[in-house]
């Protein structure tokens, strides 16, 4: 009988325990590209296209167009050169710019595709760096960019800006070489910000010939040197022949007080080593910290501060006022020499004041009896 | 009783057998949760349910009236039902960026159809012929990653407030990521200010600008 019906409570169970789990497919992103053929030696070219080659060389490769909507695209592909965006921050330049560099080298088997709900086609394309001796050695960027037709803006009754979307794709080509790793932190800058946050901005230049992947770490350090709070790390590509800027947020401190933020770049100095290989060997490890600031601290903190400096306020009166009634008694009372029939209660009420205060400055313990002769001290007779 | 407990279960197990697998036919294994297809790295504006693309979206600015002097025209990118919106979901160490520039380049300008003034020309502090300022750093950055990735904004660094510049500056930085994590999120309130020169004829005006997500 007991045990059909622990059988059905175990099914029920394993029912409502795996049922909501269990899902449909999602979609997740729109139209957008990659790598088709990432080399497994450099986990970089699974997300951007990295080549060394010398004048003249060329090298063949695609890109894998991926449609995760659920409606079919026409997708426009582009090789264009790159630039650099505000902040030192790495972009592509439009379709309708000259094509100087990366973007003349790259050469597309299709500029459109259109691609079935939920897929994804591979096209390739061929590098070729042209012959000649006037292409500096170091790094070269370009992009392959990718735009649905769904997010090319449209001349529309709209006055003001009309907007249109696209991804790219990075891709790297290194003309062999000397190469030149040069990284430096020029200045830490520190600004409060909205809700309680604190934008700490580091400013590096790379006045190398090739883009340093750097490991950026921004601390937040006390007065004292202690390490209050650090952001994730991440890796930013620093362009060769560039300043770049972030700005990271860091929380207001707690307890608030003086500060500083450190910011801490690890990069691989080794020339020899290509982007996105052996990261990890021949790091070098620049630091440098803002000037000190002051930070409010939070409300949450502010509160504990006021509690804790109301409580050592309370604590000094209540020593003062000790020391003041010690200082009382040392200077204002006499000493009394207890008579036969003297009892604490009545001594009380001869000289005013209470028993208990008689036996606190006395050290009088239970049960008060008071001996014939002992001292004790007693505040002055009053007067009538 | 018995016979009563058994019925029970046999209708139980039944109803498993003919719910179960349909809800799971994307997925008879039930430790995945979801069937993700490949992902991509991927930038759109989004309604308020942060799914449906905005069709043809556009910014306006503040309307001004004919002016003897330079006058100043604010709007914002992005609301709460237009999302500047970044879906990193690819494989691998993605980081990326996003810009924003005008689609036909530096010589590109505001045009009404006859008339035209510029967006990058920072002669007279942008007054002489017009300049358009973007301020990402004011925007409200929003995590939007439920369970298909990890928060980070900590990584995810906002751009400061810059100028076009024709040539110099033709690209102005969004917002970047160097944590190369899947994340997904969305920007609002960026905050965008056009000088218009004195005596600009007067009509409606529109400046074509491409937002580029790059794979970096």
């Amino acid at each position: 009988m007991k045990k059909p019906l622990l059988l059905l409570v175990a099914i029920l169970l394993i029912t409502l325990v795996t049922a909501p789990s269990i899902a449909s497919a999602i979609n997740y992103g729109g139209v957008g590209g990659r790598p088709a053929f990432p080399n497994s030696d450099n986990p970089r070219t699974q997300s951007i296209f990295i080549y060394q080659l010398k004048p003249g060389q060329q090298a063949n490769d695609g890109v894998r167009i991926l449609n995760n909507t659920n409606q079919v695209q026409t997708v426009t592909l582009d090789a264009v050169d790159s630039e650099v965006a505000s902040g030192g921050a790495f972009t592509c330049k439009q379709a309708v710019d000259p094509k100087t560099d990366v973007g003349a080298w790259i050469q597309l088997q299709s500029t459109t595709i259109t691609l079935a709900p939920n897929s994804s086609q591979v096209v390739p394309f061929t590098i070729s760096v042209p012959q000649s001796n006037n292409i500096d050695v170091g790094e070269h960027d370009g992009c392959i960019t990718i735009q649905a037709a769904s997010q090319t803006a449209t001349q529309s009754s709209h006055a003001g800006i009309l907007l249109s979307f696209r991804s790219a794709t990075r891709v790297v080509v290194t003309i062999p070489g000397k190469i030149v790793k040069k990284l430096s932190i020029d200045n830490v800058k520190v600004n409060p910000a909205k809700g309680g946050i604190y934008q700490v901005t580091p400013t590096i230049s790379n006045g190398g010939n090739v883009s340093l992947d750097t490991s950026l770490k921004v601390s937040l350090v006390s007065f004292f040197g202690l390490n209050i709070e650090s952001t994730k790390e991440g890796t930013s590509p620093v362009l060769p022949r560039s300043v770049a800027s972030w700005n990271y947020n860091i929380q207001q401190p707690f307890w608030g007080g003086f500060y500083r933020a450190r910011i801490t770049a690890v990069y691989n100095n080794n020339p020899t080593t290509n982007l996105g290989t052996n990261q990890n060997s021949n790091q070098q490890i620049k630091s440098l910290d803002s000037a000190i600031f002051f930070a409010a601290p939070t409300l949450a903190g502010g509160l504990a501060e006021l509690g804790i400096v109301l409580a050592i306020i309370i604590l000094l009166m209540w020593i003062i006022r000790k020391q003041v009634h010690h200082r009382q008694v040392r200077h204002h009372w006499q000493d009394y020499s207890v008579k036969s029939g003297d009892t604490i209660e009545n001594l009380a009420m001869k000289f005013g004041i209470s028993w208990k205060k008689i036996a606190k400055v006395n050290k009088v313990k239970p049960p008060y009896d008071l001996r014939k002769g002992k001292k004790l001290k007693l505040p002055p007779l009053r007067k009538g | 009783m018995r016979t009563k407990i058994r019925n029970i279960l046999i209708a139980t197990i039944a109803i498993i057998g003919l719910v179960v697998p349909s809800v799971v036919y994307a997925n008879l294994n039930p430790s995945f949760t979801q069937t993700i297809n490949t992902g991509a790295l991927t930038s759109d504006i989004y309604q308020s349910d942060d799914a449906t693309p905005v069709t043809s979206p556009s910014v306006a600015f503040a309307a001004q009236n004919y002016s003897f002097s330079c006058k100043t025209s604010t709007a914002t990118l992005g609301d709460s039902s237009d999302k500047v919106n970044v879906t990193n979901l690819a494989n691998g160490i993605n980081t990326w960026n996003i810009a924003i520039a005008a689609t036909g380049g530096a010589t590109a300008t505001w045009t009404n159809g006859t008339q035209t003034y510029k967006f990058n020309d920072s002669t007279g502090s942008g007054c002489t012929n017009g300049q358009l300022t973007v301020n990402p750093s004011v925007a409200t950055l929003t995590d939007d990653c439920n369970s298909n990735c990890t928060a980070n904004d900590s990584t995810v660094s906002k751009g400061t407030s810059t100028a076009f510049v024709s040539g110099t500056q033709n690209s102005i930085t969004l917002l970047s990521d160097s944590a190369g994590t899947a994340w997904e999120g969305y920007l609002t309130g960026i905050s965008l200010s056009q000088n218009i020169p004195a005596l600009q004829h007067s009509g409606s005006y529109t400046l074509p600008m491409t937002i580029t997500l790059t794979s970096t």
